[in-house]
């Protein structure tokens, strides 16, 4: 019938291979996108309800007690910036180490690897994290429960650490329920232990010395706080740096990219 | 033409390492119907998605100057709950193919009419294949890679797969990998025979045939 229009087109160079990558990775947003829209239910918009339903519970319960602000910061922004962090993150690991499951059937078109199902899904957890902030936290500046951050470089940095947190402890546990399955239901107990012990709801300068002590081994404690830092004049937190923060994120990246890579033979097989 | 050079494919599984694929060194033709004969289990699969280079085999090399397919299934490879429109969306995307043109395609030789919109899992087998088989005419490839034809029977096949599956075989060639000897002898001009990690040509159909029943 109709000649085909290229020819041979596998060996490509560098170039053309980030190229296709990127069309793969789009491809998979947008899907992913589809799909969560398709499903008959809210879709994304739940994204945005969950935290603003805990953070209505938060504020409920901190006004009974007849406070306005806690620690000299609005109710709302504090509470906000701890909620919003802690489910996007939540949010963020369990998407991203879900990801490779999640995408098998499409790991038989050659061009599909397991990698681009994880970008696919960082991409759009992230964007999804960074939308949320900013609609939640931008509603509440407009109804004046909110002042303008006050250091707003310095919340894109929080809030980019998050992020990078968050895709990162995805890549992690990936690789743990890769070598023990169990683990899986473990997470579920860690995240609501986590709730609790993250500085959500309170601060760390509210905490005893043992308690901030043992608080500070948790990384999302740190990002919240270097955000409230970040967007409130009146709070200093005792956390020093993103050093900590860092040391995960670079550990548990490097650790789930190479299990990645060591069993990517296994994963596209299957 | 499509060449493996010394493909050797091995799998990790619980009873220890095992060789699926044993040094295949192998030209196969491009310009005509391949039929590649193996009982299950025999890695005909493997041999497919390592043509499709849909996985990399364990040592070895291949090498190709034609465009080739994903290895096709006709019964899967959709995501049931997009509807068909977005699964075309999405092969497009990753083709690097403009999906309204290829959207029109399918609907020129899928046969599917309102379907189009509907959510994969709600199609029967036949109009499953009929998309699998249309999508995959419409990216264009000079190669199909074919897992399997469900239902070689006449009146039955047309109704499944429609116009689609005579402008393939009109437009290009395919590899079908099938344990049935009855859908390598209908569409086939050459034949191939896997067994114990190694592939045995044969330049007619009925001599691949007659040496696999002889297993």
């Amino acid at each position: 019938m109709r000649p085909s229009p290229t020819g041979t087109e596998l060996p490509r160079p560098l170039a053309g291979a980030v190229l296709v990558q990127a069309r793969v990775v789009r491809a998979l947003v947008l899907r992913e996108i589809q799909a969560r829209y398709g499903r008959g239910d809210i879709g994304y918009l739940w994204a945005l309800v969950e935290p603003l339903m805990l953070l209505g519970v938060f504020l409920l319960l901190f006004t009974f007690t007849g406070r306005r602000s806690h620690a000299g910061m609005e109710l709302v922004p504090f509470l906000g910036t701890g909620i919003i962090v802690f489910l996007s993150l939540r949010d963020m690991v369990r998407a991203v180490s879900s990801a490779v499951e999640a995408n098998r059937g499409l790991l038989l078109y050659p061009q599909v690897t397991p990698f681009d199902a994880i970008v696919a899904r960082s991409v759009l957890q992230v964007a999804t994290f960074l939308v949320v902030f900013l609609v939640i936290t931008g509603g509440a500046v407009l109804l004046g429960y909110a002042s303008l951050p006050a250091d707003p470089f310095g919340v894109l940095v929080a809030l980019l650490a998050a992020a990078g947190l968050g895709v990162a402890l995805g890549l992690l546990q990936q690789a743990l329920t890769m070598l023990l399955p169990i683990l899986d239901h473990a997470q579920r107990v860690l995240w609501r232990v986590l709730m609790f012990t993250s500085c959500v709801f309170f601060t760390m300068k509210d905490l005893p010395i043992a308690a901030q002590e043992a608080t500070a081994y948790n990384p999302i404690a740190h990002v919240i706080e270097q955000l409230r830092a970040a967007y409130f004049i009146a709070y200093e937190t005792p956390i020093d740096g993103y050093g900590y923060v860092l040391a995960w994120i670079l550990a548990a990246s490097t650790f789930g990219l190479l299990m990645e890579r060591s069993t990517r033979d296994r994963t596209k097989a299957q | 033409m499509i060449v493996l050079d010394h493909v050797t494919k091995t799998y990790h599984t619980v009873d220890g390492p095992r060789r699926v694929l044993d040094d295949v060194s192998v030209a196969i033709p491009t310009d005509r119907n391949i039929g590649i004969l193996g009982g299950n289990g025999s890695g005909k699969s493997t041999l497919l998605r390592i043509i499709a280079r849909a996985e990399a085999p364990t040592r070895g090399r291949v090498y190709s100057n034609v465009r080739i397919s994903w290895p096709m299934a006709f019964s899967g490879g959709f995501d049931g709950k997009l509807s068909a429109l977005d699964n075309i969306r999405f092969v497009s995307r990753i083709y690097g193919a403009d999906w309204r043109r290829v959207a029109a395609d399918v609907e020129a030789f899928a046969e599917l009419g309102g379907y189009l919109r509907m959510p994969v899992r709600t199609f029967s087998s036949g109009m499953r294949a009929r998309l699998s088989v249309a999508l995959s005419l419409a990216i264009r490839f000079d190669v199909y890679l074919i897992d399997e034809i469900p239902g070689v029977g006449d009146a039955r096949f047309q109704k499944r797969f429609g116009r689609a599956f005579a402008a393939l075989r009109e437009q290009a060639c395919m590899i079908l990998v099938s344990h049935r000897v009855q859908s390598i002898n209908r569409f086939c001009d050459m034949a191939y025979l896997l067994r114990d990690g190694r592939l045995r040509a044969f330049d007619d159909v009925p001599s691949a045939i007659e040496a696999y029943q002889a297993l």
